[in-house]
């Protein structure tokens, strides 16, 4: 039984993999009743709740080492390219555990809608969501959000 | 329960998309049919490659004399060394003694006297980012000189230990080959520290007597002693057990056999990765993210309560002045970003340290209060979950384990298969001298 799931997962996950590649990352439902993976966007772009920006991340390091800090450089854009006048704050948690990170996470703004986040640290194994709100003098916030499976 | 299956096969998810080969593919391409237990599915052998081969001990760049064998033999004398206790009977082996696990297999400590807490194991500390159960120290050395200091543990200060090895022919020598010249000490109190919040104690009272010259040369003794005890104590390494030889047949050689583990012990590793979840935070080949957990222990009796780990482990270290950033770090630079983001949330209350199962059936009692005498009553507190912390939030991941008998019997046995081949006997003695003889 568990053995069909995880090919019909294997299957998804490709399709998944397949999807991100054409840049279309938004809120996708691998099903199950899951809710803390079934909204999961496992890719490093992501738009926010109200389609006002748009944010791509890199790790680094990459891949992200269990229990070492990791920094993410963050870009947001919005319809006009690089949002610069974007303010972001960025957190962690295990949705399932209903727990956030070991560490608190600093952003540093390094101007034309570029940020690095400092101080994150997976400490379990598993899904981890990064949490990331977006806001700027004229617009509300917005969220979006990233999901990660730690660590290989 | 479809909820936590799904967490556990998203792996597969990434897996599946990177079309990689494993030379264990071919486990199951015999044509023989295997039995359930000898199965390993992809996702636990990925599990698994993270979990083996057990890599050399993590370097520490803090400790210019971590590798220096003149260090790690003269820490290896001190170790062993009653002088260093005010009452002359007690040393940093009556706690962590080798024939005990380098534990004591007491629920508690027993210096001078009483300790509030359980004696940890020493075995592959080497690779811990925090030390003691609250992870008030980020360096072995650190760690290795602040039972010195403690008034149950054994009770003297680092004046008085300065002192002992000066006036001690083969101890002043040891160290002078090992560090160079020890300072003058002839100005210096018999006795002195600086005791925390106790400015009028009569240590805090010499100590502020001398001068910050002297102090400083003081700590550069303290913490040397501390480093030549880290040397040695990144030889206790438990390594080549019954459970890495399975490892080794599985991965490298693609053959799952019960040659090394009993079939329980195997169903254990399964459970231990799988439907049990401890790999979440003992993970990696040491079996531990080496970090801290709220686990839910309850109190008992022999506890004095009031232990909040993690969350006050992390103000005391940021008050130390032996962290790895600091003055008496041979590379301060090393632990700035590891000390930079430390959070004092409530998240922290009533954290202790997940430590290492590496040759855990060696060490009984377990915990941070030795809670449990058995391993057995240990995996069943995970199963169970039956007691609420004194304080802090009890990590929710645990509420989803349950075990029936059988299985807590295969993961004990799992556990035991972690015992790793024994240390060189040279290692568990006082050597006769300090001297080191290349």
């Amino acid at each position: 039984m568990n053995k069909l799931f995880a090919l019909f997962l294997l299957v998804l996950g490709c399709s998944e993999k397949e999807s991100s590649d054409t840049g279309d990352h938004h809120h996708h439902h691998h099903g199950g009743d899951d809710t803390a993976i079934e909204d999961g966007n496992f890719t490093t772009e992501a738009t926010t709740e109200g389609s006002t920006w748009t944010l791509q991340y890199a790790s680094d390091p990459d891949p992200i080492v269990l229990s070492e800090n990791f920094a993410l450089n963050l870009n947001v854009s919005n319809a006009e390219g690089p949002a610069s006048d974007a303010a972001l704050t960025f957190d962690a948690t295990m949705p399932a555990h209903e727990h956030g990170m070991n560490t608190e996470a600093s952003v540093t703004s390094n101007g034309n809608g570029s940020f690095t986040v400092t101080g994150m640290q997976f400490h379990m194994t598993g899904h981890w969501r990064l949490h990331a709100n977006v806001s700027s003098d004229g617009q509300a916030e917005e969220y979006a959000w990233f999901d990660v499976i730690c660590c290989d | 329960m479809v909820r936590c299956d799904l967490l556990r096969l998203t792996p597969l998810l990434l897996l599946g998309c990177t079309s990689k080969s494993s030379p264990t593919d071919g486990v199951n391409d015999t044509g023989v049919p295997p039995s359930a237990t000898m199965d390993f599915s992809a996702t636990e052998i990925q599990m698994l490659r993270t979990m083996w081969p057990l890599p050399d001990v993590t370097p520490d760049p803090t400790n210019m004399y971590a590798e220096d064998p003149w260090a790690v033999h003269l820490g290896q004398y001190l170790f062993f060394d009653e002088g260093l206790s005010s009452s002359g009977d007690v040393s940093c082996a009556t706690c962590h003694d080798p024939s005990q696990g380098w534990s004591d297999g007491l629920k508690l400590g027993e210096g001078v006297s009483q300790v509030h807490r359980h004696s940890m194991p020493l075995f592959n500390t080497a690779n811990n980012r925090w030390f003691f159960w609250d992870g008030r120290c980020d360096t072995q050395w650190c760690q290795a000189i602040q039972p010195i200091e403690d008034v149950a543990e054994m009770d003297s200060n680092r004046l008085r230990m300065a002192h002992y090895l000066a006036n001690d022919e083969s101890l002043s020598r040891a160290y002078r080959e090992t560090f160079g010249s020890l300072p003058d000490m002839s100005s210096w109190p018999t006795d002195g520290r600086p005791v925390l919040n106790d400015p009028d104690h009569p240590d805090t009272v010499a100590w502020m007597s001398m001068t910050p010259e002297a102090q400083h040369e003081a700590n550069i003794v303290f913490t040397n002693v501390g480093k030549a005890m880290a040397a040695f104590q990144r030889k206790i390494v438990s390594r080549d057990s019954a459970y890495d030889r399975f490892a080794e047949a599985l991965l490298v050689e693609g053959k799952a056999t019960d040659d090394h583990m009993s079939e329980s012990a195997i169903r254990g590793l399964k459970l231990f990765i799988g439907e049990a979840k401890c790999h979440f935070c003992h993970a990696g080949p040491s079996f531990t993210n080496r970090e801290f957990a709220n686990i839910g222990l309850g109190e008992r009796d022999w506890l004095s309560g009031g232990d909040q780990g993690r969350l006050t482990g992390i103000i005391r270290l940021l008050e130390d002045p032996f962290r790895g950033d600091g003055l008496y770090s041979d590379a301060a630079e090393s632990s700035i970003e590891k000390l930079a983001h430390l959070s004092t949330s409530g998240e922290q209350q009533g954290q202790f340290k997940v430590p290492s199962l590496r040759s855990v059936a060696l060490t009984a009692p377990f915990m941070h209060g030795g809670h449990f005498d058995t391993l057995e009553q240990v995996v069943r507190h995970y199963g169970e979950v039956n007691e609420y912390p004194e304080f802090g939030h009890r990590e929710d991941l645990l509420l989803d384990v349950s075990l029936d008998d059988q299985q807590v019997e295969d993961v004990v046995t799992f556990l035991e298969a972690l015992t790793g081949a024994p240390l060189a006997a040279s290692l568990e003695s006082q050597p006769e001298s300090p001297l080191f003889t290349p």
